[in-house]
């Protein structure tokens, strides 16, 4: 039980990152990351020691996104400050020019096909291995990497400017 | 327009990090010779950063304190106090300002808990800053070396920062263990030999936060950390006096 607790954990940032770039609002990843703790605390049974756990929580989440059962949760919400809290410190305009591209790269992944949008956000903000991923979608390395590739490439074909908007 | 390099898995498996270090040799030989694998290579590895940017990460308290609010027994005590504890059995000393680092909020990212960072710099500060004869490994005299040697031990771009124009002066600096790998000290002072010392190691995460101070019997820790470096300035003035230091350290650092 200590070990499952440590190894979940250790496994949450990666996940909570994938939530984030999946629902790309601060509340629903929490939702989403809650649901996926509760559920893998209820069926730690299945899960065996010497796996390692990020792929199955990945799993867990992955499916609870796509279900969408994570919208009728109410949860409390932990207080929590922005990691990009910015705001004492002087900030260029080129970084903020930065952070604003950057979210916008966001909107567009969320546009890509959903089986290339899962494997490239697993893979580049879940931090997770192509072997991991492999693990979590289901499929081999090599459908990973290709869907990787396409999805790369599909982001370089269109990159006309997404109008921002926000998630509710 | 279709470009067979975007296709090429090995690109993928390098920008992804999935490479051996030989793997990454040959593949980096090839990018030498074809410039239009290098600029996709370098265009990628944009993409990946530029997500990377979009995505806030959560200090792992906040995991901590999830798991024991969805499931009490699971989790008698937070993770924090735990924590503190093992840094101060480490250490020794560090004690207070650790201990205060993880009740108040945590700017590790990744994985760095706060407190601990806090109590490795503070307890470096207090051996250190007490030593005579002693108190650096490469003096201030030699800034060069002292840059190159520890931009090669901590593999990120070290800048030592200049204090000159609040009266501080570069007394060198050294190599640190550190909770997650290395860290550099540099320690500065007075005329009047008031010392300050700022610690610095490697971030795990992209994150960017503000400063945060951190106080117990006269000593100020001031903390930040930017994408790149995790920093705690320490010192023993005021809240106001290291504040401003601390923003000179971080003008400079950029």
């Amino acid at each position: 039980m200590a070990k499952f607790k440590a190894e979940l954990e250790a496994a949450l940032p990666a996940i909570w990152r994938y939530a984030y770039a999946l629902t790309r609002d601060h509340a629903r990843a929490d939702d989403l990351v809650q649901d996926c703790v509760e559920r893998a605390l209820n069926k730690r049974h299945l899960w065996s020691a010497d796996r390692p756990l990020r792929p199955w929580l990945a799993k867990i989440a992955l499916n609870l996104f796509r279900n969408g059962l994570h919208r009728d949760r109410a949860h409390l919400h932990l207080a929590y400050d922005e990691a990009g809290d910015i705001s004492d410190l002087p900030v260029s305009e080129t970084h903020m020019d930065a952070r604003l591209d950057a979210r916008r790269t966001l909107v567009r992944v969320a546009q890509l096909p959903e089986e290339q949008r899962h494997a490239l956000l697993l893979v580049t903000v879940g931090g997770l291995s192509y072997a991991e991923t492999a693990e979590a979608l289901g499929v081999p390395i090599g459908t990973v990497m290709s869907r990787i590739a396409r999805a790369r490439h599909r982001l370089k074909q269109d990159p006309q400017p997404v109008q921002l908007r926000s998630v509710t | 327009m279709t470009h067979a390099e975007d296709f090429d898995p090995t690109l993928h498996r390098y920008a992804d990090g999935e490479m051996t270090q030989d793997e990454m040799r040959t593949f980096e030989a090839r990018m030498e010779a074809n410039p239009a694998l290098a600029a996709r290579v370098a265009e990628v590895m944009a993409l990946n950063e530029a997500l990377n940017m979009a995505v806030p990460s959560p200090q792992a308290t906040y995991f901590a304190k999830m798991i024991s609010n969805i499931s009490p027994d699971i989790s008698p005590r937070s993770a924090w106090p735990r924590r503190a504890v093992a840094a101060v059995a480490l250490l020794g000393i560090g004690l207070a300002l650790g201990y205060w680092g993880g009740v108040t909020r945590s700017a590790g990212q990744g994985g760095v808990p706060e407190s601990q960072l806090l109590a490795s710099a503070s307890a470096a500060h207090m051996l250190y800053t007490a030593e005579v004869l002693h108190p650096v490994d490469v003096s201030g005299d030699e800034r060069d070396h002292l840059k190159t040697w520890l931009t090669k031990r901590l593999g990120a771009e070290v800048r030592i920062p200049t204090l000159t124009q609040e009266g501080f002066s570069l007394v060198g600096g050294r190599l640190l263990p550190a909770p997650y790998g290395a860290a550099a000290q540099f320690m500065y002072e007075t005329e009047s030999g008031q010392r300050v010392t700022l610690y610095l190691t490697p971030t795990v995460q992209m994150a960017v936060t503000s400063l945060k101070f951190n106080t117990h019997d006269g000593l100020t820790a001031v903390s930040w950390q930017d994408p790149h470096w995790h920093y705690v300035l320490v010192g023993a003035a005021s809240r106001s006096e290291m504040e401003h230091l601390a923003k000179r350290v971080h003008g400079d650092v950029i």
